[in-house]
């Protein structure tokens, strides 16, 4: 037990530090992500809505092969097709040359792609719940359309979307884990490579997953704090 | 009882319908609307459930879109252009049934988000039109909780002063006192009536037939999205002219 | 793209094939197991449904392909120990760790669902049972499991979809599924449509899957209705 520990400690013999780079690309990746994938959550789910047929139709193909697609199959189809992707773009003008998409920027991609589909419904399911009734008074007393939006809608839509969305946050940390896959220097892969050179593949999967295990439960506290903030002054019931 | 008509120019339409048809998909909901409504003149609207009175208060700050005919708010021809139904709106107040007050704002800011997004007034100016208006819907003290925190006649009430802090020429109401507790109807209605005193032009949806007789200068009667018989509240209780309409007196009187 | 389905039919069989019972298996398996571990989880305050928490709490707070890896390579370590209880040749195989994996992950999600609707079941219909002098025994047979079932379609089937996709991660530990056998085309033929061709498999079973829940919720109209 004593020789595994060991194995931790950080320097030249141990894996300590390169599992703890590894974790901070995790969460760099993760972090990163999720303006995007907020962003396009919104989009999509504004896309899904909006009065214009052929774009809601759009929006449901989007959704429908997203969420049908294993998340490491999209992965690997953004990661090879991006790349010979531009590299047919660059080659007509510089023959020569050729670029390699980083595995970080595929990562982010796919996973904005993947977890916006998902998020979209979130988005929609908290426009319905703040009601039609919000709008109109909004609409009433002479807002614009974005003003409704984001005076009115908007504040009221994190109260529901919070606690799915903290939901979707674990998904796309534990989602981290696939960029591995493609040769991201994750948490994954440099267990991975401390595996392939101790031989000692029970004690570090295992050390893998109580990280992940603690991110879980750092997120669930900070969730709860978050929500507990987001819903202080906002008295619904008596 | 009457009340002095606050009218300057006898004449002057508010608002006026003309030709107004709208259907929801297959459903004929209203059918050739035609109404004129004077400045300062208080109508009250009546009518079966589902006979298309919401919809109609509805259309008139374009909350609902219409098919055909003309609306006319203040000069204003409503069209479907964001820039004309948001100067409409100005003009237009309205009070829900479910009051709609916005839950994640205090009472004072549901007063001036209006004014302060909608048509750029400053902040200090906006506070003390709404407290003003707080004022006069009895509840200023009031000013900074948040609406969860309020009875539902205080809440009908704010709805009524945010309303009014937009300053608008015609107030639409559609059943303000249906979701009420029986006991907080009247300070309701009290402060309708007090509007109705200083001359406010009114729409009001409503079965409350005491505050008909009590303000209306006319009674309109609609069923099956036809504006069926209007009349003076006297004549239209005491000698209506259709049966429908003598069905649904006496259904609820 | 066609070319490489149809030159490479049986390898591609072969994928969809594993794919689907490793789901199947899966998810069925999983179910037995959840419905006892769902019904003592809802009796909240337990020491065994704290137990049952933690482990449900484990599961989701990890990746599966942590999982696949801690099962495949981890307990593999430990081969001489394997062999010697006659386990070896399960850990052996790719693709009963593979099936392992997704049986365990799918226990904790599937016992959530079994608790939620276990939670759900009203006992007011217990009066109305035996009002009607119905038997404490048919009242579940007839009653709580008809509802409880009903509930939690949607949940399931949503589960079935989320298995299905996740049982693409066995491709690494060289599983022969639907991406792994597109994985394999890939590296011999350099060909990016392989990765399509698996895209479509996945949709189909996706869409079928989905019609089907469709139509059996379709029977439980009446739990809208009330
Ligand atoms: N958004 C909608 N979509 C489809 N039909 C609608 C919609 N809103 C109202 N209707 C229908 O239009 C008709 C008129 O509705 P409206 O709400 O104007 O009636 P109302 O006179 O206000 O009734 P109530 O007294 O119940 O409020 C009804 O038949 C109603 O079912
Ligand atoms: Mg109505």
């Amino acid at each position: 037990m004593l020789e595994l520990t060991t194995l931790l400690s950080f320097g030249d013999n141990g894996w300590g530090d390169e599992l703890l780079k590894g974790l901070g690309v995790t969460l760099v990746l993760a972090f990163a992500t999720v303006p995007f994938a907020l962003i396009f959550s919104f989009l999509v789910a504004w896309v899904k809505e909006c009065p214009n047929r052929p774009l809601r139709i759009v929006g449901n193909i989007y959704t429908t092969v997203f969420r049908s697609l294993p998340e490491i199959l999209t992965l690997i189809i953004i990661y090879y097709q991006l790349q010979s992707f531009i590299n047919s773009l660059t080659s007509a003008i510089m023959p020569n040359f050729s670029v390699s998409i980083s595995p970080f920027a595929a990562g982010m991609v796919a996973l904005t792609l993947v977890y916006s589909a998902l998020g979209c419904e979130i988005v929609r399911a908290a426009y319905r719940a703040v009601g039609k009734g919000q709008v109109e008074a909004a609409y009433s007393v002479s807002l614009s359309r974005s003003n409704a939006f984001f005076y009115v809608i908007l504040p009221q839509m994190w109260q529901h979307m919070l606690p799915a969305f903290g939901n979707l946050w674990l998904l796309l940390l534990k989602g981290t884990s696939l960029v591995s896959i493609i040769a991201l220097n994750d948490i994954v892969r440099y267990t991975n490579m401390a595996i392939a050179t101790t031989k000692e593949p029970f004690f570090f999967y295992s050390v893998l997953a109580l990280v992940f295990v603690l991110l879980a439960f750092i997120s669930g506290k900070a969730q709860t704090a978050i929500e507990k903030r987001a819903n202080g002054n906002m008295v619904r019931e008596r | 009882m009457e009340y002095p008509q606050v009218n300057e120019n006898p004449g002057e339409m508010v608002v006026s319908i003309s030709g107004l048809n709208k259907w929801f998909g297959d459903l004929h909901v209203l059918k050739n609307i035609d109404l004129e409504v004077a400045k300062g003149e208080r109508i009250v609207i009546a009518g079966p459930s589902g006979s298309g009175k919401s919809t109609l208060i509805r259309c008139i700050n374009f909350l609902e879109k219409y098919q055909q005919g003309e609306i006319v708010v203040n000069g204003i021809t409503l069209t479907d252009d964001h820039k004309t139904i948001e100067e409409v709106r100005r003009e237009v107040g309205m009070v829900f049934q479910g009051f709609n007050l916005f839950p994640h704002l205090t009472i004072l800011e549901n007063c001036t988000l209006g004014p302060i997004r909608g048509f750029k007034l400053n902040k200090e100016k906006a506070s003390q039109t709404a407290m003003h208006f707080l004022e006069k819907v009895n509840i200023p003290e009031q000013a900074n909780k948040y609406p969860g925190q309020l009875s539902g006649g205080q809440q009908q009430r704010v709805a009524i002063a945010r309303s009014l802090c937009m300053n608008p020429d015609v107030m639409l109401f559609d059943e303000p006192t249906s979701a009420l507790d029986p006991e907080m109807v009247k300070e309701v209605l009290d402060i309708m009536v007090d509007l109705a005193k200083e001359g406010m032009t009114m729409l009001c949806v409503t079965h409350e037939m005491g505050f008909a007789k009590e303000v209306a200068d006319r009674v309109i009667f609609m069923d099956k999205g036809q504006i069926v018989e209007q009349n003076k509240p006297v004549e239209f209780f005491t000698n209506p002219q259709h049966e429908r309409t003598k069905l649904f007196l006496k259904q609820i009187l | 793209m066609l070319t490489h389905l149809t030159d490479n039919l049986d390898i591609w069989t072969l994928g969809f094939c594993n794919t689907v019972s490793l789901t199947v298996l899966s998810f069925i398996i999983a179910f037995v197991v959840a419905i006892p571990m769902g019904v003592a989880r809802s009796h909240t305050g337990t020491l065994i449904s704290k137990i049952i928490y933690g482990y449900i709490y484990v599961i989701r707070g990890t990746p599966l392909l942590v999982q696949i890896f801690l099962i495949y390579y981890g307990v593999g370590q430990f081969h001489s120990e394997l062999k010697a209880v006659g386990l070896w040749w399960f850990f052996r195989e790719g693709y009963y760790c593979g099936l392992l994996a997704l049986t365990l992950n799918s226990i904790a999600y599937q016992a959530e669902i079994v608790r939620g609707a276990v939670m759900a079941i009203p006992h007011s219909l217990e009066e109305a049972g035996a009002s009607i002098s119905l038997s404490r025994m048919k009242i579940y047979r007839f009653v709580h499991i008809p509802i409880a079932i009903a509930r939690m379609m949607p949940a399931l089937g949503n589960e079935f979809v989320l298995l299905l996709k996740a049982s693409s991660l066995v491709s690494v530990i060289s599983v022969e599924d639907v991406l792994g056998q597109a994985r394999y085309l890939f590296s011999e033929t350099l060909d990016l449509s392989v990765f399509y061709v698996a895209a479509i498999n996945y949709l189909i079973i996706v869409l079928v899957a989905e019609a089907v829940m469709r139509k059996l919720e379709a029977r439980n109209t009446w739990l809208a209705l009330r």
